[in-house]
């Protein structure tokens, strides 16, 4: 049972509001749920149309990638992008598409991806939106 | 008032919660999928924001229905069927049908600068592969008379009818029109979608902030991949042609893929990439190949009688738009 005092004095939880709604504030800004494939930027690498590795760009590394019929791609991962620094292919195209990176992705003849496509090699930056 | 005190003591949580749901509804991201395929002798990459439930494996069921479709090389394709026929009407898929119908309208268009039965003159070059071939000037010359779009036969009863020895390849404008369907499939079921079919750019919604896409038009003369100029599009595609895209240099001549049908050898205009932007990715893909072969001028012509908006990069880096599309599409030059 209230009384005239408890009436009259604002409940303690009250006080919370501000953090809450900063809180929520801070989720709406900063904390984005993502469904995107990771958390962070990351590059896909896929032989055929099949996934064959993917590494956020915060595990910079070079990846060799050997195919059964002898051909061989490599891709150099940076913390900003990546680069098919060599390749087995014919025609060399895919080491000529130069490097995908943050600043040009949206930008590119080829968007965020680099295609090797006598080896049926691609190298995607999936980049956070 | 049990029940009203029991509420009451429950409202910081209930408070707190519905906060924290606003905030994680209020920031999501939109879902990015992307997928990539390997379809009419290239490289398909589809990228889906917010797709629905199975879309991604719809997309690629249609690919794989297309190419069994259109493909000059599968067994038991429409165009396998005609370029057998040995000039006997074959009965053909409405959507084959459909294809040829506007590939002759844009063949008759240009000119004939746009063909779809140079097949015999194509198929003695060899463009890619260790070992790329010229034919030589008989080879060509033996073939060119099988080079006439005005034989082929579209019945109202959905057969085609093809001279012997003559043969179709849909290689300069399927993959416009199968974007185009894929596009269509998309339309309702994603927020946004860039669908690349090799050079076949089909822009729909938006991306994720509400904004429109940007879509690099390649440099010509650029030693690597890089971009001479953008563009900004919503449900629209960008189709771009260049002589760069499948060649090589014998005896200092420059052979690319894009054969003027007249002579069967690669064309030599002044343009090194034609780019249109269009709703109707087929006809710009189509467009897009007639003005190589038709130079400046004549692509100029050609898409202001058409309708279509574009622009073109000669081979000495010059460009040339049709009018008002550099308003229209935002068209800035790379990097800005």
């Amino acid at each position: 049972m209230e009384t005239g005092r408890e009436r009259g004095k604002l409940p303690r939880w009250v006080w919370l509001l501000p953090a809450v709604i900063a809180l929520a504030a801070a989720l709406i800004l900063f904390g984005r749920p993502r469904a995107t494939p990771a958390d962070e930027d990351m590059v896909i690498i896929r032989v055929d149309d099949r996934e064959y590795l993917r590494v956020p760009l915060s595990e910079p590394q070079t990846v060799t990638i050997e195919q059964a019929d002898g051909s061989v791609n490599v891709v150099e991962i940076t913390a900003r992008g990546a680069v098919m620094k060599s390749s087995t292919c014919h025609n060399q195209l895919c080491v000529h598409m130069g490097e995908v990176t943050l600043d040009n992705w949206e930008f590119r003849p080829n968007g965020a991806f680099i295609i090797c496509l006598p080896n049926r090699v691609s190298v995607e930056l999936a980049v956070k939106e | 008032m049990r029940q009203s005190n029991r509420v009451r003591g429950r409202l910081p949580a209930i408070l707190l919660a519905a906060l924290l749901a606003l905030g994680m509804a209020g920031g999501a991201a939109a879902e990015k999928v992307t997928d990539v395929g390997f379809y009419f002798d290239t490289v398909v990459t589809l990228t889906l924001y917010d797709p629905a439930d199975g879309l991604m494996q719809e997309l690629w069921s249609a690919c794989d229905r297309y190419e069994k479709l259109l493909s000059k090389t599968i067994e038991g394709s429409d165009v396998d069927r005609i370029n057998r026929s040995g000039g006997e009407a074959v009965p053909v898929d409405p959507e084959t049908w459909e294809i040829l119908a506007r590939a002759e309208e844009i063949s008759e268009a240009s000119g004939r600068a746009f063909s779809v039965t140079i097949a015999p003159v194509t198929g003695l070059w060899v463009f890619t592969g260790e070992e790329p071939y010229r034919p030589t000037d008989e080879e060509i010359a033996a073939k060119l008379p099988l080079v006439d779009d005005a034989k082929l036969v579209l019945s109202a009863d959905g057969t085609v009818s093809l001279p012997e020895g003559m043969e179709i390849d849909l290689g300069g404008i399927a993959k416009g029109y199968i974007a185009d369907r894929i596009a269509e499939l998309c339309k309702g079921r994603v927020s946004g979608a860039v669908l690349n079919f090799g050079g076949n750019v089909y822009c729909v919604g938006a991306k994720p902030d509400g904004s429109a896409f940007n879509v690099g038009i390649r440099d010509p003369q650029g030693e690597e991949f890089s971009t001479k100029a953008i563009v900004t599009v919503t449900d629209t595609s960008v189709v771009t042609s260049g002589i760069y895209e499948r060649y090589f240099i014998r005896d200092g001549v420059w052979y690319h893929h894009i054969l003027d049908p007249k002579t069967g050898v690669s064309s030599d205009s002044d343009l090194a990439s034609a780019t249109v932007v269009c709703p109707s990715s087929m006809t710009a893909d189509a467009a897009a190949t007639a003005c190589i072969v038709l130079g400046r001028e004549g692509a100029l012509e050609l898409l202001n009688r058409l309708g279509l908006d574009g622009a073109l990069i000669t081979r000495e880096g010059e460009i040339a738009m049709t009018d008002g599309f550099a308003e229209a599409y935002q068209f800035r030059l790379y990097p800005q």
